[in-house]
């Protein structure tokens, strides 16, 4: 089972990412949080596989979370989720996420997640670096 | 003959006695003296061998001997002789029979100095009279004739051509004026008269009546001996130069009314530059006495700011001979200084040569204080629109900037929460209801293509790459927008960079670089552009290069009418705000090449 944490500030989309992914049967959110403070406060408890980070956080912004994260959990595995096709990519892969994924799209998502705990790193189809 | 021998020494005249055999008998102190002579060495010498050899001569002995044997005597004969030493020698010889006839006295002078002054003063004269008939000078020489102690007439002694020529007499010498000219005026004859009396030459400029009305210039001096009274007079008719004088001196008078009339300041100075009159007008405004504004004393009523740039260009117009024209502010006599526009121009001979300069200040404060303050307010609000155009620029970028947010944080999350739903749904109805499955599909597709085009807009509006520093990003990110949406390629260096940490400056050139992309997308007619960046001391610069159709730059430039098409009066005017600027290099048929200049370290005018 990959334990999955989001971190998303719009609750629309928290509940849509739990109700998609939790169809999956290998896919479990173990927890979220809507701003970057939070979750570095509960991702200790939660111990995910992937934490799946909106680029678009308010005050602390997706990538400075990941590069914390990086810092903090080096072998823990982050995701950027964005509605920005490009712009911030080569941003995030600096700052160390392992995939940048493309919102507007869900049917790849389930595939994004099992590709980069695998590993490997993703990135959605249409995004240019 | 001891008698004669006695006689001789008491002559001054020097003289010798000969006897019948040419040798001398005897000779006075005269003649050694003025021959150099020792009277030993002469006694008892033959005459014509005397050692200084002047008596050696053809002539000498055809006198004594021819022709005092036919005339017993000879008065004063001129004898030439070429002495090698001293040159030609001129003897005048006087001779006689003496002692019943076998003696000989001769009187002999040296007179060859005496010729030689004579020739001198005949060669002067010749000079003289040559000078005397070909002056164009009138001369004449007259005896006032008087009447008791009262002159009352002249006789002409002597006149020159010139005196003819100018007086219209003909004739005259031997003549009195009364004669010639019955009515002459009376002063004529007090003047010589005073001439001749006292012997004081007299200078003096008088006219003759009755000599044509002409004016004459005339110096007359007393010559010869006081009691014959004569006078020489040399004259010039000066009758057009007093016309033309008479005419300079209405002419003057006429000005200067003029000149006291009209409201201007006026003045004159010489050809070097130094004033000699001023109108009462000038007095009046400023307070000066002539003798404090002569010369250069206009100086100290110029506004010490404009005093060193005035007199530099004032100097230079009197070097140049140039005509000036200059404001400066004049202090009037109260202190306070007003505006003047001054004008000088040189007036000039028929030769060209400068005979003084005239210059005139008009009253231009009014004017001018009209002028500067349309000046500042035509400055003041190209201010206004340029703060406004610059202000416009942020005011579009925040409004993207909210556009954009909404978009993003609310209608594009939900229609990402939407499609993710709309997902689910489909996967849990597949298995039972196949119809409702496709029917949702189809809207999942839709809603995609909603998030897809809210995403493009997001992105257009606001491009994410432009929030950070380098300029370089943003213009790539451009180079692919514009490939996909109009097809233009953009060659830009991908090591190409400009970091501007300047948010607004950024904002401000990235635009400016994309309006003017889209004109070569809409004007230039090529599919590809060439965007360069770089910096120099001062500058940030981009380059925006295309090889198409090209326009009359100087039509765009020159003008602010009609270029709002091009974006170019916009991005010149939001450039200018922060001290930077756009050069246009553009032909029509040869391409264009747009260069835009934003200061490195940039001072943005007015308020932001």
């Amino acid at each position: 089972m990959i334990r999955i944490f989001v971190v998303d500030d719009h609750p629309i989309i928290r509940k849509a990412l739990r109700s998609l992914l939790e169809n999956e049967s290998d896919i479990h959110i173990c927890g979220e949080a809507a701003t970057a403070q939070e979750a570095l406060e509960s991702l200790p408890q939660a111990n995910p596989d992937l934490v799946l980070v909106d680029i678009s956080l308010p005050e602390l912004g997706g990538i400075e979370l990941v590069r914390i994260l990086r810092i903090r959990n080096p072998g823990l595995p982050a995701a950027i989720l964005s509605g920005h096709r490009d712009g911030f990519v080569k941003q995030a892969l600096d700052a160390g996420a392992n995939g940048y994924i493309l919102k507007g799209n869900s049917d790849d998502l389930p595939e994004a997640i099992r590709q980069i705990v695998k590993g490997k790193q993703y990135l959605s189809p249409e995004i240019s670096v | 003959m001891s008698g004669v021998e006695s006689f001789i020494e008491f002559l001054h005249i020097p003289s010798l006695v000969l006897t019948d055999e040419m040798h001398i008998r005897s000779v006075n102190e005269a003649f050694c003296s003025q021959f150099q002579l020792a009277r030993n060495d002469c006694l008892g010498q033959r005459f014509n061998d005397l050692e200084n050899g002047l008596w050696d001569s053809p002539e000498l002995h055809h006198l004594l001997e021819e022709r005092l044997e036919d005339e017993n005597a000879v008065h004063d004969c001129e004898i030439r002789q070429a002495i090698d030493q001293t040159g030609e020698r001129i003897l005048l010889i006087s001779a006689c029979r003496v002692g019943d006839g076998r003696h000989t006295l001769i009187m002999a002078q040296d007179i060859t100095q005496q010729r030689q002054y004579e020739e001198l003063l005949r060669e002067r004269e010749s000079r003289y009279r040559s000078l005397f008939e070909t002056i164009d000078e009138g001369f004449c020489v007259f005896e006032v004739l008087f009447e008791g102690e009262k002159p009352i007439d002249y006789r002409f002694l002597e006149t020159n051509p010139g005196f003819d020529k100018l007086t219209g007499l003909h004739g005259a010498v031997g003549k009195c004026i009364r004669e010639l000219r019955p009515q002459h005026e009376e002063h004529w004859f007090q003047i010589y008269g005073q001439v001749a009396v006292t012997g004081k030459p007299l200078r003096f400029t008088q006219q003759a009546k009755h000599l044509g009305g002409r004016w004459y210039d005339v110096y007359a001096f007393r010559i010869g001996p006081a009691e014959q009274r004569q006078v020489a007079v040399l004259f010039d008719d000066i009758t057009e130069k007093k016309k033309a004088q008479e005419i300079l001196r209405e002419s003057e008078e006429r000005f200067r009314a003029v000149a006291e009339l009209v409201p201007d300041l006026l003045w004159r100075s010489d050809p070097d530059g130094k004033s000699t009159w001023y109108n009462q007008r000038w007095m009046e405004y400023t307070g000066q006495t002539r003798v404090q504004a002569a010369g250069y004393g206009w100086i100290d009523v110029i506004h010490p700011d404009d005093r060193s740039r005035s007199l530099d260009n004032y100097e230079r117009a009197v070097r140049t001979g140039q005509p000036l024209q200059q404001e400066h502010r004049i202090r009037r006599h109260d202190g306070v200084y007003r505006w003047f526009l001054v004008r000088a121009e040189p007036v000039r001979d028929v030769e060209g040569k400068i005979l003084h300069w005239f210059g005139a200040a008009t009253d231009v404060h009014e004017q001018r204080a009209a002028v500067e303050s349309l000046e500042w307010r035509v400055e003041k609000r190209t201010r206004q629109v340029r703060r406004l155009a610059y202000r416009l620029t942020m005011a579009e970028h925040k409004e993207r900037q909210r556009i954009t947010r909404v978009l993003h944080d609310n209608l594009q999350q939900l229609l990402y929460g939407v499609e993710m739903r709309l997902r689910m749904v489909s996967q849990s109805l597949l298995a039972t209801q196949d119809k409702m499955s496709g029917l949702l599909d189809e809207t999942n597709r839709w809603v995609r293509e909603a998030i897809l085009t809210t995403r493009n807009l997001t992105t257009d509006l606001c491009p994410p790459a432009l929030e950070k520093d380098e300029l370089g990003d943003a213009l790539r990110w451009l180079k692919r927008q514009m490939k996909e949406l109009h097809g233009l390629e953009i060659d830009i260096d991908k090591q190409s960079c400009l970091s501007i940490q300047d948010n607004e400056l950024r904002i401000l050139l990235f635009h400016s670089v994309r309006e003017l992309l889209f004109n070569v997308v809409k004007h230039a007619g090529v599919n590809r552009a060439t965007v360069r960046l770089e910096e120099d001391e001062k500058y940030s610069i981009i380059h925006v290069i295309d090889d198409g159709c090209g326009f009359n730059a100087a039509e765009v430039t020159g003008g602010e009418e009609d270029v709002s098409g091009f974006g170019l009066f916009s991005i010149r005017e939001r450039l200018r705000l922060i001290g930077g600027y756009v050069e246009i290099h553009s032909t029509p048929g040869y391409g264009t090449h747009i260069q835009i200049r934003a200061p490195r370290d940039r001072a943005v005018q007015g308020t932001r």
